[in-house]
């Protein structure tokens, strides 16, 4: 199945995003969230928040969230302040 | 004595005198400066009943131990007051260099009292400080002339000013100072207060240095704090997209408060978001941003340079405004949020220009645009009308009414004087008060407290009205949005960043700092064992004290509430539609946590037990 990434509020694209924070992902029938996340290197001192289709999947929920073909999962760095 | 300089400037405007006076080094040790220090003498000082317009209050410009050291963002410097558009107690932590100049100069703090006969200006060479003559040099001068006429008149480029615009001196409610290259020193209100003293500016120019309690270990300390920070990602992130890139979450999430709270994710969102700024336009082949500042011994550089497009309207209609074609300061998060979603405009370049009118003018564009989107809902409703705001449509979207609105506003003329008064005082004229996106009179930041449930309890419970820098509960509210587990995390992270808005660091090193890193840094300064424990408590005392503040100011836990809109129209969409803030829920828990009784009133045992 295919999936589309966004990745908000970056400084920098990780290998596999176009310059607008987007990328395809082919993943196994079955492939959770936490499985996608694991292809993607985001700096490891930070927090993301994922939302799959605009909906929130908090952290511990990650692994049990199977994906569906044509899922977009949105991740945003849980940046403080502004 | 390390980290402080032991000396305090009083300046009475009344009799026109400056004296100094040692630091009360007994409440530096219980408060810390900056936030702390300012608070306690403005509460053992001055009435908190009076006027906040009134000769009265007091003002304090206050460093904190770091300020004007190596340490990394050692630039930090506050004003403490009570409030004119708020009338509760007024800190706005601020940047820049003037902080660092002031306590490089030999002063830990300057202490306004009374009102100046006739405009005024201070000048501080290290020791000396005079209290000039403003009138037929800057009064009635913008701060951006005010500032160049000083440096100017003094002959010296290197003077740092602190400045309110014409908005401070006409009393505007909204205005709050400025000063070079950093971001407006003032929401609710500060720069009336100091229109209302008749003083025009602070200049200062110090050549001393900040002697240290361990400088070996203080050298070293620093500097493993700035490896800290300067490989961490989010600094990178700040450096390069600054703080405008929130508003890429808040959208996505859907808490970004959008046409005056009506709604929580932006339609315009593309034309006004952080990867816009970048993009070269199609006119003159810049973007918007064109390059980043940072403030006195900072590597992280969050501020923006910006350069609004050439064929834009508020740069091509007359030549009076052809110098916001140059390079100005550019949009933070707030400031975008404010301009752009707030008033439902997608126009980037208005925004980079009202936001620049409000740095020139001493404005605070987050209670401006809070305040232009209460009247733009007030015009849409039908409760004003083009007789009222004197021709002009000020619908939502208008981004022309809008920069017409702000001019005005500036100026103290036409309708904007209205809207200079602030939303809740704008809209309890035209008997809408719901329609005031405020708490304690101060317009909300950029988060929709429907999807971050603690914000809206960070808001209601904010001790100088609705600020995001009170507390953060950023990682826990982007991660879910029931209001079970905020009450503690609310109370934990306003404690903290007490703490840390006493010490002269920036709150943004918090993105790779802990409090045990800002803690480290105060003990090799000051001495005295300074840990994360030690600085918790600090801020918890600070907290409470200013709480004590207003209650003898007069407010009451009908105070610590939010606008109607929150707690009783569901989110629209994101991740809270058919949500409200369940700050019923959260409000009596977090009172508890904080030891105080069902009316928010801090028990004898609490204040004993934090030394109050
Ligand atoms: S992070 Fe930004 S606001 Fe803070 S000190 Fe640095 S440049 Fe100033």
């Amino acid at each position: 199945m295919r999936v589309r990434i966004k990745l908000l509020a970056a400084a920098e694209m990780p290998p596999g995003f176009d310059q607008f924070g987007e990328r395809e992902m082919d993943l196994p029938a079955g492939a959770s969230l936490a499985d996608a996340m694991a292809d993607i290197s985001l700096p490891a001192e930070e927090t993301y928040t994922s939302l799959v289709g605009g909906q929130a999947v908090q952290a511990d929920a990650r692994a049990g969230h199977a994906l569906s073909d044509g899922d977009e999962v949105t991740l945003l760095p849980a940046i403080q302040g502004g | 004595m390390g980290g402080w300089q032991g000396k305090v400037l009083r300046v009475d405007l009344s009799a026109g005198t400056t004296a100094s006076e040692p630091l009360n080094q007994e409440w530096a040790d219980q408060y810390l400066g900056q936030r702390g220090l300012a608070s306690k003498y403005l509460y053992e000082e001055m009435d908190p009943a009076a006027d906040p317009l009134s000769p009265e209050n007091k003002m304090i410009f206050a460093t904190g131990p770091l300020t004007g050291t190596m340490a990394s963002t050692g630039g930090r410097w506050s004003v403490v007051t009570k409030g004119a558009l708020t009338d509760a107690i007024a800190c706005s932590n601020s940047g820049g260099y003037f902080g660092g100049e002031l306590k490089l100069a030999g002063w830990d703090m300057v202490i306004f009292e009374g009102k100046s006969p006739h405009p005024v200006y201070l000048m501080i060479r290290d020791d000396d400080a005079q209290i000039l003559d403003a009138r037929d040099f800057i009064w009635g001068e913008t701060a951006w002339v005010a500032e160049d006429s000083i440096k100017a008149k003094h002959q010296d480029p290197l003077i740092r000013i602190a400045s309110i615009g014409r908005a401070g001196e006409a009393r505007v409610r909204l205005a709050g100072g400025r000063h070079a290259q950093a971001p407006a020193a003032g929401r609710a209100g500060g720069g009336a207060g100091r229109g209302a003293k008749n003083r025009k500016a602070v200049a200062v120019r110090g050549t001393t240095g900040v002697a240290v309690h361990d400088p070996k270990r203080f050298m070293q300390v620093v500097g493993e704090m700035r490896q800290k920070l300067d490989t961490h990602a989010a600094r990178e992130r700040l450096g390069r997209v600054g703080t405008h890139a929130m508003m890429d979450n808040t959208n996505a999430y859907g808490s970004l408060p959008t046409r005056n709270g009506r709604d929580v994710q932006f339609d315009g969102h593309d034309a006004v978001k952080v990867k816009t700024a970048h993009t070269p336009r199609r006119s003159d082949r810049k973007a918007n941003v064109i390059s980043s500042k940072a403030c006195f011994s900072c590597s992280i550089g969050c501020g923006r340079i910006a350069k609004i497009d050439p064929e834009h309207f508020t740069v091509v209609e007359e030549t009076a405004k052809k110098r916001y074609g140059n390079a100005i300061g550019g949009l933070e998060y707030e400031s975008i949020f404010a301009l752009a979603p707030m008033v439902g405009c997608s126009d980037l370049s208005a925004a980079t220009y009202v936001n620049a009118l409000c740095n020139e003018d001493g404005m605070d564009p987050i209670s401006l645009g809070g305040s232009i989107s209460a009247a733009m809902e007030l015009f849409e409703e039908g409760v004003i009308t083009e007789k009222e705001t004197g021709g002009i449509k000020l619908n939502f979207g208008n981004a022309e009414a809008m920069c017409r609105v702000a001019e005005e506003a500036a100026r103290g003329e036409g309708f904007g004087a209205e809207v200079g008064l602030g939303s809740k005082r704008l809209c309890e004229k035209y008997g809408r008060p719901e329609l005031s996106v405020s708490v304690k009179g101060l317009e909300f930041p950029g988060y929709d407290p429907r999807a971050m449930q603690g914000m809206g309890l960070a808001y209601a419970t904010s001790n100088r009205g609705a600020c995001h820098m009170r507390a953060s509960p950023f990682v826990d509210d982007f991660s879910h949005v029931r209001p079970d587990g905020k009450a503690q995390i609310v109370k934990d992270t306003q404690d903290a960043n007490a703490g840390k808005d006493a010490t002269g660091l920036c709150a943004f090193a918090g993105n790779a700092w802990d409090l045990s890193d800002y803690a480290a840094q105060i003990d090799a300064a000051c001495g005295g064992g300074w840990d994360a424990e030690r600085l918790t408590q600090t801020g918890e005392r600070i907290w409470t004290l200013e709480r004590q503040f207003n209650m003898r100011a007069g407010l009451t836990k009908a105070d610590d509430t939010l606008p109607e809109r929150f707690l009783k129209e569901a989110a629209k969409s994101g991740v809270a539609k058919g949500r409200v803030t369940e700050l019923d829920k959260m409000l009596p828990e977090y009172y508890e946590i904080r030891g105080w009784t069902a009316d928010g009133v801090p028990t004898n045992e609490t204040l004993d037990r934090i030394g109050l």
